[in-house]
């Protein structure tokens, strides 16, 4: 009986500690790129572990972020986060749509770097 | 794996289609034969091109006594074709991928539309396979390659249907996603070189048809006859 | 033994050339078709030169055919000898030739004997070349087409019925479907000019009258067998004040050549009508109530006279055409008292409706001859092949085919109610009296000419004079 009631104890420490250590670790990571602006979505919204890039991939800020003044990307922390600030619905002639903007520059660079999903689903998994 | 069938494999194919069918035409008309046929094609060209237009406006909508006579086989045959060949055209991830490709993009159908069409095809497929194995009058009629055919053209919709729905089924998502790329590229490479051919030659069969009656039997008296 | 040494000495009666001399057509009447279809059994198939004219003949249009059929068996019900036959499998259109020609051109013309004799049987004895099936398949299959051919490959072998043989044979000797000459036939023009001018004053059968508006041409059946339908046509025009002559050389228009598949026969068949309309020079050609004369010389004809444009030199007109416009035009005036009071229905045959588009000439004459039309179902282009198409009333070994295979008729003749059943065609005028004769359904037949004349008003200035 004593044995039983231990592993339980064990079991649901383990359970809790899986939710506490990701609610901390969500804490600071956009977990996919859930915008408003598409209104009429065909497929759920991108997962996009923010963490995993900058922490284990080490990559640039500057490979996404990016506000272009005379060719150069003069973005940094201060300014705007939010790509759909500047990246529409629709092209206005001056930035690629959102959509597109996103399926180069994450598929884009996963085909270049020959790591991270290019295929549909495993960035628009099925809402179960 | 995904790279390769997704990118040189898919030029591949569509080059292979796309050769395959324009020699299949080229080869269709240059075959064709005022005296062997005995039509007057190139002699009475107007009256033959009026007679091809009331051959194909009449079967590929439904304005044909075979449709009143056969209802239910109809609807099914023309339901199938339509979302057989729509679905794969206008179906919003493959002209992502084409747009990604080539930059060229055209409407899509909604997902939820194009999901409903995949079933549609799936289950009409089911619909002639069934008729196939039952009725004595196709049965007589159905060869091995009858079966490889209708399962070429069901394979892509199957797959797509799956990997959609990122069912795991065994393989995973991205293997059912390899495969159903396969299963399309399969059925582009097969179309030239298979009954799939009709994909053209029902257009230049029809077209000749229409022509000889047209010209040759009795378009140019009476109130011409729908064939 | 004895009996084959015997035969040895005889001639062979089944051979890959068309037939063409007195001598041989003799011996071909007297055999009955006995030894003939013996010799057949084991008569060896030219592989060789079947592959040749496979190669030469067989071109995208009939491959492709073959090839994009979707095996769907919509084509199983537009056939009439499915539906006569208790919807059997075997009798599909598109199982027929592709157990055939399908299969032939696969193997490349590598085929046996008995194949080809299948073949045969299948091309003559299942099928009348009725074009009924092309009509309904989503793909535009004329299986009939197909049957046609297949027919000349088969009589290219020496694989084809007894009486085909002979009738293309008789094309060849005497340019008609019959052993009737010219001479014959200019003889009975006389004869029937002269045994009813009494009625008809100044009627005349001018035969040879250069610049005539109207070339008729007749069915060897006529003078042979029926001159008094020759009569009753050379009335019709004298009535109806026409310009009109029959050639003596090029006099028929019937061709067995084209149910025999005897290509090279069509051709000299027709080439002989045409040179009649260009020596007579006349204005166009009106031919007999005959289907398939029409189809011959008037739809297939100028094909295989090499003919570009695919028209005789003359315009052709099927006899119901000139007698539509006859009465439409008031040229030839019926007496409506004497319309036909009874029901009356109309064999429309295949060869001037599936392979001319006159679909509805002959119903409207109907309007004009009986006050209670009752058109079969279903009919015009539609409409049933009689059941003796394509040279099978003539064929001793599909006879009991053919009887099987006008049941759709019979029952379509019984479901308009009607006893009377006229018909502007030798070939369905035929079935349909020994449908009669097979079936007894208690049915009269006509063509259109004893009945128009029977209703003809005869204007005042043609009448005989009063003694």
């Amino acid at each position: 009986m004593e044995k039983n009631r231990i592993a339980l104890y064990i079991a649901i420490a383990g359970l809790a500690s899986l939710f506490i250590i990701g609610a901390v670790y969500a804490q600071d990571d956009i977990k996919s790129l859930k915008h408003d602006i598409f209104v009429e979505r065909e497929r759920s919204a991108a997962l996009f572990p923010h963490v995993l890039h900058t922490d284990e991939a080490e990559i640039d800020c500057l490979e996404c972020h990016h506000i272009y003044k005379d060719g150069e990307n003069v973005w940094d922390d201060s300014a705007e986060t939010e790509c759909a600030e500047c990246h529409k619905l629709e092209a206005d002639g001056k930035t690629i749509p959102l959509m597109k903007a996103f399926h180069e520059n994450c598929k884009g660079c996963h085909e270049k770097e020959g790591k991270g999903p290019i295929t549909c689903g495993e960035c628009h998994p099925m809402k179960k | 794996m995904y790279e390769f069938v997704s990118g040189p494999l898919a030029l591949i194919s569509f080059a292979i289609f796309f050769v395959g069918i324009i020699t299949r035409i080229v080869w269709y008309v240059k075959g064709l034969d005022w005296r062997l046929d005995r039509v007057a094609y190139s002699e009475k060209l107007g009256a033959g091109i009026k007679g091809a237009a009331r051959s194909l406006f009449h079967w590929l909508l439904p304005l044909n006594r075979t449709t009143a006579n056969h209802p239910i086989f109809m609807a099914v045959t023309y339901l199938f074709h339509i979302c057989l060949v729509l679905t794969p055209i206008f179906l919003m991830a493959h002209i992502v991928l084409i747009e990604e490709s080539w930059n060229i993009s055209w409407v899509t159908i909604p997902d939820k539309v194009a999901d409903y069409m995949t079933l549609a095809v799936i289950a009409a497929g089911i619909f002639f396979l069934i008729r196939r194995l039952t009725d004595p009058n196709v049965k007589i009629l159905t060869t091995a390659s009858d079966y490889i055919v209708l399962a070429i053209a069901l394979a892509p919709f199957i797959t797509g249907y799956i990997a959609y729905h990122q069912w795991e089924l065994g393989a995973g998502y991205k293997s059912w996603l390899i495969i159903h790329i396969l299963c399309g590229e399969i059925m582009l490479i097969s179309i030239p070189f298979t009954k799939l051919s009709h994909f053209v030659l029902f257009f230049c069969s029809r077209i000749q048809l229409g022509m000889d009656y047209g010209i040759k039997r009795g378009g140019m008296k009476g109130r011409g006859i729908a064939w | 033994m004895a009996q084959e040494a015997k035969n040895q000495d005889l001639p062979p009666l089944v051979t890959r050339k068309a037939v063409k001399t007195k001598k041989e057509l003799d011996l071909l009447l007297a055999d009955k078709g006995i030894r003939y279809y013996k010799e057949m059994e084991v008569f060896p198939v030219d592989t060789a030169a079947l592959k040749k004219t496979l190669d030469a003949t067989c071109k995208s249009r009939i491959r492709t055919w073959l090839e994009i059929c979707a095996h769907c068996s919509l084509c199983a019900d537009t056939c009439f000898f499915y539906l006569a036959n208790d919807n059997d499998p075997k009798q599909i259109p598109s199982y027929k030739i592709q157990s055939t020609l399908g299969k032939l051109v696969k193997r490349k013309g590598d085929v046996d004997t008995q194949f080809m004799i299948n073949c045969m049987d299948t091309a003559w004895g299942k099928c009348t070349c009725c074009n009924r099936c092309g009509m309904y398949c989503p793909h535009g299959i004329d299986m009939g087409v197909m049957f046609s051919y297949l027919r000349g490959l088969c009589f290219s072998q020496g694989f084809v019925p007894h009486e085909m043989k002979i009738g293309s044979c008789m094309h060849w000797l005497y340019n008609a479907q019959m052993d009737v000459t010219v001479e014959d036939y200019v003889e009975t023009c006389e004869w029937m000019a002269e045994e009813n001018e009494e009625y008809y004053p100044g009627l005349e059968i001018p035969v040879d009258k250069v610049g005539a508006d109207i070339m008729y041409v007749v069915n060897a059946r006529e003078p042979k067998h029926y001159p008094q339908d020759l009569a009753e046509a050379a009335i019709l025009f004298h009535l109806a004040g026409e310009s009109w002559t029959v050639p003596s050389k090029g006099w028929e228009g019937t061709s067995l050549a084209m149910f025999a598949g005897d290509w090279a026969c069509c051709k000299q068949q027709v080439e002989g009508v045409y040179a009649a309309m260009e020596r007579l020079k006349v204005k166009r050609y009106v031919g007999t109530e005959c289907g398939h004369q029409h189809r011959a010389t008037i739809t297939e004809g100028p094909y295989w006279a090499g003919r570009k444009n695919g028209e005789p030199p003359a315009p052709g007109f099927h006899y119901v055409e000139w007698v539509l416009e006859a009465l439409e035009t008031g040229k030839l005036k019926l007496d409506p008292a004497k319309k036909i009071k009874e029901p009356v229905t109309l064999q429309d045959p295949c060869n001037y409706i599936r392979n001319h588009g006159l679909t509805d000439v002959t119903s409207k004459i109907m309007s004009y001859i009986a006050e209670d039309f009752r058109p079969m179902s279903p009919n015009r282009e539609h409409n049933f092949c009689c059941g003796g198409g394509g040279g099978m009333n003539g064929i001793g070994r599909y006879r009991q085919q053919r009887n099987i295979g006008m049941k759709v008729k019979r029952d379509q003749i019984l479901a308009t109610g009607a006893k009377f059943v006229v018909s502007a065609c030798h070939n369905c005028w035929d079935a349909i009296r020994d449908l009669e004769e097979v079936y007894k359904i208690g049915i009269k037949w006509s063509f259109l000419k004893p009945i128009l004349l029977e209703m003809a008003i005869v204007p005042d200035h043609l009448k005989p004079k009063e003694e």
